[in-house]
């Protein structure tokens, strides 16, 4: 007779990788637990995703009304209410977040406390232990160790917190510029805060194209005022009776700046630090080892979300969960196919990347074909009024689509369409022979497509 | 539909019970203990030859970080703890953290 289980799964980490495969094992009527230490829904629904794009979507549009006297609109009065903003927020919020009671209804026990590996099946929480025969590991990403002394002294925000300020602050420096570095950055700035953003390497958002790091950057000085500093390390932090001031590096100089407020956006790391060792579960800096049908060195335990590293995202991560599970529990096992995912940064402009970008192929010594169209090249920028911007789409010698970069309003739904060639394999001459709505942004993947074919 | 109900209610029984024992006590483990791991640390320091007087000074350091550490958790094996001091002393010793990363182990 086998090993009697408190429970046939658990599921360690209640955001959004967590709950989706918890209410999939519910669903497929296994008995399942989740274990949750912070908030039920997770970093992406709690402070990320959904607050960002709540407050991001209000501060975009009041940059746009202020900047709206060539439409004929007077702004001089034009003012915001930040408490009666900061209620919106926390209202998505409410509405997206998953609730104990519904995810206890739908048939998954629900956990508080944080889960440490004791054993293969045995996990400690709470005050006490529990066992199951399948676990997959979804505990998420946490901050990344960033190497600047001083953290304990001064008072920071990190982008999960540098939401929930009670009034917009007057000067800003954002270390990080990275997307959710710009992307904090561009929000405070649109509320009128001076910004500086300093940046490790050379360039803002330096894992996107070339091209893309330097329009953001133009664009933030010249609309924002945002100032960068690229090929700069912050080393400490100090608190002093006149207030705070950031030590950095600047091409091989020592410098320092006062600032009322800090925020780290030095980046994330998987969160590891569950025993994985006493559950023989292997992993490295990058995340979580798994094989393609994202199971661990550990048969019985499975990975899902941010914590198996690369691209962060809500649907990635659901489509991990969705996995996982599917693998655990079905007959045929399938390989992950992570071909036609988007990153995306939630500036305005918005930026989209799906696919490989230039430099990735240029590592990879690829051959391609690229054709780079301005905005200026489709009726959508004039009767909006919005130049600044671009669209990157690439393409082997076969005719097949290699990867796309979007600078524009609506990246994310214009680049939709690439994903899904990129994803399916749908030829070039398919995408450049569909009718696209003229005066829509998606004309930009058209008139790309277009022209890409013709060129040789 | 009644067999479905007696059912239901004896599987939130259990459910209730599972709970219950996430609540209860641990049994058969030992309290971590701050002070013997720093009498721990100083003792090994000893063993290969690091400065007393010096040791006395991270020793302590050392084991309130791990302390720290513990009390987030439940529950955590030997080997973590060991892990945890060898990580934290790995700034101060080498050596030391070599020691604490194998112990138990026949090298």
């Amino acid at each position: 007779m086998g090993k009697r289980f408190d429970f046939e799964y658990i599921v360690i980490g209640g955001g959004v990788a967590g709950t989706t495969a918890a209410l999939r094992l519910a669903k497929a009527k296994r008995k399942v637990a989740l274990i949750e230490q912070n908030k039920w829904g997770g970093a992406g629904t709690t402070s990320r995703d959904v607050p960002q794009k709540a407050l991001f979507s209000f501060s975009h549009l009041y940059a746009r009304a202020v900047a709206g006297n060539r439409f004929g609109i007077s702004s001089a009065n034009l003012r915001y209410n930040y408490p009666t903003i900061t209620h919106w927020k926390d209202k998505a919020v409410e509405n997206a977040t998953p609730k104990k009671k519904d995810l206890e209804a739908a048939g998954v026990t629900c956990l508080k406390g944080k889960a440490h590996f004791v054993g293969t099946n045995d996990v400690a929480v709470g005050d006490g232990k529990i066992s199951a025969s399948k676990f997959i590991i979804a505990t998420g990403a946490e901050a990344a160790d960033n190497g600047i002394s001083g953290l304990d002294t001064v008072k920071y925000y990190t982008p999960a917190t540098a939401l929930n300020i009670e009034r917009p602050p007057k000067a800003v420096l954002v270390v990080g510029g990275g997307p959710s570095g710009v992307e904090i950055a561009q929000y405070y700035a649109e509320l009128g805060a001076r910004v500086v953003i300093v940046e490790l390497s050379s360039r803002l958002l330096p894992k996107e194209d070339e091209e893309v790091g330097q329009l953001m950057g133009q664009f933030f000085s010249r609309r924002l005022g945002i100032k960068t500093f690229a090929n700069t390390r912050v080393t400490a932090l100090e608190k002093d009776k006149n207030g705070n001031k950031v030590v950095f590096m600047h091409n091989g100089q020592e410098k320092s700046v006062r600032v009322e407020t800090i925020v780290l956006a030095t980046g994330s790391k998987p969160a590891l630090d569950i025993g994985l060792q006493n559950a023989r579960v292997s992993f490295d800096k990058t995340g979580l080892v798994v094989d393609k049908m994202l199971q661990t060195s550990a048969r019985n335990i499975y990975g899902a979300g941010d914590v198996l590293g690369g691209d962060s995202s809500t649907e990635r991560a659901m489509y991990t969960a969705e996995m996982a599970v599917s693998n655990m529990i079905g007959r045929t096992k399938t390989y992950v196919d992570f071909s036609g995912f988007m990153r995306t940064v939630d500036t305005d402009p918005q930026i989209a990347t799906v696919g490989m970008t230039e430099d990735e192929l240029a590592k990879r010594s690829r051959k391609y074909k690229k054709v780079l169209i301005p905005l200026s090249a489709v009726q959508a920028s004039i009767t909006s009024d919005n130049k600044v911007g671009f669209l990157k789409l690439m393409a082997n010698g076969q005719g097949h689509i290699l990867g796309a970069t979007a600078v524009c309003p609506q990246a994310a739904e214009v680049l939709q369409e690439v994903a899904l060639a990129i994803r399916h394999n749908l030829p070039l001459v398919q995408m450049a022979s569909t009718p696209h709505v003229a005066g829509a942004w998606s004309e930009l993947v058209h008139v790309a497509a277009r022209e890409l074919l013709t060129k040789k | 539909m009644i067999r479905h109900k007696a059912q239901a209610s004896k599987d939130l029984a259990k459910v209730e019970k599972i709970k219950a024992k996430v609540k209860s006590k641990k049994v058969g483990t030992n309290k971590f203990s701050e002070k013997d791991l720093i009498k721990d640390i100083l003792r090994e320091g000893k063993t290969i030859g690091a400065s007393e007087k010096v040791v006395e000074k991270y020793a302590p350091k050392v084991a309130e970080k791990v302390r720290k550490w513990v009390e987030k958790r439940a529950e955590v094996t030997k080997d973590d703890v060991n892990r945890m001091v060898a990580k934290e002393i790995e700034k101060y010793n080498r050596d030391l953290a070599f020691i604490y990363k194998n112990r138990g182990k026949i090298i």
